[in-house]
């Protein structure tokens, strides 16, 4: 055939395409299951660092698999407090925040801890930055109003500003007696704008030129914790 | 008849030393005199979004020299058989199919700097370099000297990448890879560095100190 043909050229933009086509399933196939633990475990490892529970660097996906199954007992809850069926760990919150707020399953990670018996409440976040999608977990204390520990992660914020929400020196102002809710009974735990304020119980510093992601989390955990509210005040008095 | 064959034999010789003194020049070209970013200009958005700090830079260097090499090689191998009206299209598939086995296998191994490059790995199929030396070197060279040229122009792309995260990192957030080397006390952080028209000055003030080294200057 020759070359410049149309035959030709139909020939071989097929063929490119299927070689490639082909290549491609195949190694996804071939990467899809360290692919899919690796999300699954960084799931696993993220709700476990916000109860101060981590691992180190050598930590094989394994080992926090089973820490995971161990200490970890996951629920789903509704709007109004009540035990519902589902599995927790696989509800995706994306499609669940499209539901009404009434029909969403909540799911909520209940940690105890090994030494003291101690329970603490793992609740997923999620909520728009300044580029994409904002989300995270958040932990309290069995008084539920007390924030144990939370950890913050994002699609598309900028790297140096936005993206410093997933930062150490930022996620740890939530701990040490941080507290969710105000007198009146709202959520009431803000990021304030820029370094260097005059910061109360239930306030912490933001970050400098990122006031529209700040803005986000704060979104985030006012929505999502209200959700939890009624789960939060039954258990309390149970 | 003499001069046919002795001919022959430079050409054969050529062949053999896989790192003559042409070949090599495809890698170090591309480090100065003809560097895709500073000298050629391209592919210059992704040195805008990826060089805030220099982790995700080095990594997405390492990435585009894969890239760069893989389909270099690719389209030097098939040059005689690609239809030259389809061309391009065909250049565009083989640098996505090559981005996305990056993708993947980022994913799969080193999940945590994957996370870090987040959309970038993908935009590494809009970089013109790619498609500039596909276009430019691997259509009409052979399988090796395409090799070198892809991973001379990957290590100008990487080198020019890290010097701008260097500086944008160091005078953005006063660290280098995540380490504290400016405090806060001595050192005010300059948020412009951090945004992406940071890395515009940075470019420009290698672009002038390059070409003032190399004693270039544009002529009417």
């Amino acid at each position: 055939m020759q070359k410049n043909s149309t035959g030709y050229m139909y020939m071989f933009a097929l063929v490119i395409t299927l070689g490639c086509g082909v290549l491609l399933a195949i190694v996804s196939e071939f990467t899809k299951v360290d692919r899919l633990t690796n999300i699954k475990v960084e799931k696993m490892t993220n709700i476990l660092s916000t109860v101060n529970y981590t691992f180190d660097k050598e930590a094989t996906n394994e080992e926090i698999e089973t820490a995971y199954k161990q200490y970890i007992e996951e629920k789903v809850v509704n709007t109004n407090g009540e035990f519902i069926e589902g599995n927790a760990f696989e509800i995706d919150l994306k499609s669940e925040r499209k539901k009404e707020l009434a029909d969403q399953q909540l799911p909520v990670f209940i940690f105890t801890q090994p030494e003291t018996e101690e329970k603490f409440y793992v609740v997923p976040l999620r909520g728009n930055g300044l580029w994409g999608a904002v989300w995270g977990y958040i932990s309290v204390e069995s008084d539920f109003q007390t924030v144990y520990g939370v950890k913050f992660d994002h699609e598309s914020e900028t790297p140096g500003l936005g993206a410093e929400i997933t930062k150490e020196w930022f996620t740890e102002q939530f701990k040490g007696g941080k507290q969710i809710f105000d007198k009146d009974e709202e959520v009431a735990i803000t990021i304030l704008k820029g370094k260097g304020n005059e910061l109360n119980q239930y306030s912490v510093d933001g970050i400098s030129g990122a006031t529209i992601t700040g803005n986000g989390v704060n979104d985030m955990l006012k929505n999502d914790l209200t959700a939890y509210k009624a789960y939060f005040e039954k258990s309390k008095n149970s | 008849m003499s001069t046919a064959t002795a001919e022959q034999q430079v050409e054969k010789k050529k062949g053999e030393a896989l790192f003559s003194k042409k070949n090599l020049r495809l890698i170090s070209d591309p480090l100065n005199e003809n560097n895709p970013i500073t000298v050629q200009v391209l592919g210059i958005c992704s040195a805008l979004a990826v060089t805030a700090q220099v982790k995700p830079a080095f990594v997405m260097s390492l990435a585009v020299i894969f890239v760069t090499a893989a389909s270099n090689v690719l389209i030097s191998m098939m040059r005689n058989a690609i239809p030259s009206r389809i061309r391009i299209i065909v250049q565009l598939t083989i640098v996505a199919t090559m981005v996305i086995l990056v993708d993947l296998f980022l994913k799969a191994y080193v999940y945590d700097v994957s996370k870090q490059l987040s959309v970038f790995v993908g935009l590494i199929i809009t970089n013109c370099i790619i498609m500039g030396r596909l276009e430019a070197f691997a259509m009409g060279n052979k399988v090796w000297p395409s090799l070198l040229d892809g991973i001379g122009n990957g290590i100008g792309y990487g080198a020019i990448l890290l010097m701008v995260a260097v500086m944008r990192e160091l005078l953005g957030s006063g660290s280098i890879l995540g380490v504290t080397l400016l405090p806060e006390s001595i050192y005010v952080n300059n948020n412009l560095m951090v945004v992406p028209a940071g890395a515009l000055f940075a470019v420009g003030l290698i672009i002038w100190a390059q070409r003032a080294h190399n004693k270039y200057y544009e002529t009417e």
